[in-house]
């Protein structure tokens, strides 16, 4: 399953996991997110992760999701389904609000799975390739590519100031308040966001000279007829899901 | 023969009042190998960047292959002369070396067979092509200098200009740059290359042109760099095969390169 998975048409696996993911934000039916993250959880398996990189990945959900079960309970009204007094403020949290943080929570890890899976088997220039040619504005995928690009090239930008601090004898403070460490944390900052303001400028300079215009943005590959089948494949995936979760519901 | 590259008084003065270039003139014939050397803000970049529309002249007039520069003709100076800049970080942006050496062709609006046979050209003239689906920030410095003149190569230009194309490079990946710029020579393309490096300048170029505070003060063959007075002036050195035989007062004219000195020196050594 590996295999066929991570040899699967980039864009035929891009229209799916977006299906995927696109169904999993839109369904209600708890037993029908269980099923999305299922294929999930396979996807990622077969996108051949480790389970430790996942289960750290998954880390930051775990912190939404928390804040979720937290907060909805107390903000949403309905029937109580735990009081505690605090003082003379009695806290009450609703069923309404649980099973609302409960099913934001199955739909963020819905979404978030098949997305791992894929960013995990997919290659970087065939993903944004497949986007664009699945209608993301060319812009939006040519700006996602440079970000990610120029992520590395900020990081090494950094990493130099650093050394170069630490070189002239600068030990940040543990204490995150101290005032030398936050101003020389701040003016890290300011002079990173200023060399990558004008690194901006030269790398726009070199994109005129190689003849760039906004006027005329490369167009993207045609889809060819398999690749239709495939994307119309994966709208159907959706609307069947969409329509089996409204059918569960009751119609509603 | 009428000259590929022709300025005439260029006047350009950035918005906070530095002025950077004051009165350049020069002319370059087609297929030179030109050196344009000077000191640290002596106005080399600012140049080059008037050569290929991206800074339009303030004053006077750039003139490429007999098309005068003006904001209605950048476009079309832009396919003649190809811009190389320092830091290749600045120039290949896209997420493969492939899709970065196609980004100037597309942008000539040229069919996509057309695109992948320049692309595949360029990247085979800089002996790139194995690394065609790579991620630049996966390569050394020196191949990211060989993508970004790829990328250039790749939009045919008359005249290729190259802003310190040696900078930071160990001796290999210089020696594999000036295999290219040999190649692009011997293919007839224009070459005008921006560095501080007398000793390669000397050897390599065909004339150079000495730029100090924005203004040509000398034009000609590198024998100008042997020049003590035009030297220091320019704020820079003579190249060092001329450093040591300006010291032996019997040899004249001065040796700049190489093989000049190695004829000398063997002239000496077999008492002729």
């Amino acid at each position: 399953m590996t295999r066929l998975f991570t040899a699967a048409s980039p864009l035929a696996k891009v229209a799916f996991l977006l299906a995927l993911i696109v169904a999993a934000s839109l369904l209600r039916h708890w037993q029908l997110l269980l099923l999305v993250i299922a294929t999930g959880l396979l996807l990622v398996r077969a996108a051949g992760m480790a389970p430790g990189t996942v289960l750290r990945r998954l880390l930051w959900l775990v912190y939404l999701s928390g804040g979720l079960l937290l907060t909805l309970p107390l903000v949403l009204p309905g029937q109580p389904a735990l009081q505690v007094q605090v003082g003379s403020l009695q806290v009450t949290g609703s069923w309404e609000g649980l099973r609302l943080a409960g099913l934001l929570s199955l739909r963020m890890l819905g979404c978030f799975l098949p997305a791992l899976s894929l960013t995990a088997s997919t290659p970087l220039p065939e993903l944004l390739e497949a986007l664009s040619r699945l209608g993301v504005p060319r812009l939006f995928t040519v700006l996602a590519g440079m970000a990610i690009r120029y992520v590395s090239v900020l990081q090494d930008e950094a990493r130099r100031m650093n050394i170069s601090r630490a070189s002239r004898g600068y030990r940040p403070s543990r204490a995150f308040w101290n005032r030398q460490t936050l101003a020389t944390s701040a003016q890290t900052l300011g002079m990173l966001l200023l060399r990558a303001y004008d690194r901006s400028e030269r790398i726009y300079w070199a994109m005129l000279s190689r003849g760039y215009s906004v006027r005329r943005p490369p167009a993207a590959r045609p889809l060819s007829g398999r690749e239709r089948w495939a994307v119309a494949g994966a709208v159907a995936v959706t609307v069947a899901l969409v329509l089996l979760d409204c059918r569960l519901n009751g119609g509603g | 023969m009428e000259p590929i590259l022709v300025v005439e008084d260029l006047h350009f003065r950035y918005p906070d009042g530095t002025a950077a270039l004051r009165g350049v003139t020069f002319a370059i014939q087609r297929g030179r190998r030109v050196a344009l050397m000077g000191p640290n803000g002596a106005g080399k970049s600012t140049l080059l960047l008037h050569l290929n529309g991206i800074y339009l002249p303030q004053k006077g007039r750039v003139q490429v292959g007999g098309c005068e520069l003006s904001a209605a003709t950048e476009e079309q100076v832009r396919t003649q002369v190809g811009l190389v800049f320092q830091d290749p970080d600045d120039q290949v942006f896209s997420p493969t070396v492939w899709d970065d050496v196609c980004f100037g062709p597309l942008n000539l609006g040229l069919s996509l067979a057309e695109v992948e046979a320049r692309a595949e050209e360029a990247l085979s003239a800089v002996g790139l092509l194995p690394l065609r689906s790579r991620s630049p920030q996966r390569l050394s410095l020196g191949q990211k200098k060989r993508v970004a003149i790829a990328g250039v190569l790749a939009m045919r230009p008359a005249v290729m200009a190259l802003d310190e194309p040696m900078a930071f490079l160990d001796p290999e990946g210089q020696r594999q740059v000036e295999e290219v710029l040999d190649r692009l020579h011997r293919q007839g393309v224009t070459l005008l290359v921006a560095t501080h490096d007398v000793d390669w300048a000397a050897n390599w170029a065909d004339e150079v042109i000495l730029l100090v505070e924005g203004k040509v003060i000398a034009q000609g063959s590198p024998a100008l760099l042997t020049d003590p007075d035009l030297v220091r002036q320019a704020r820079l050195r003579m190249p060092l095969v001329a450093q040591l035989f300006g010291e032996l007062a019997d040899v004249r004219p001065v040796p700049y390169r190489l093989e000049q000195a190695a004829v000398i020196l063997h002239r000496l050594c077999s008492g002729r």
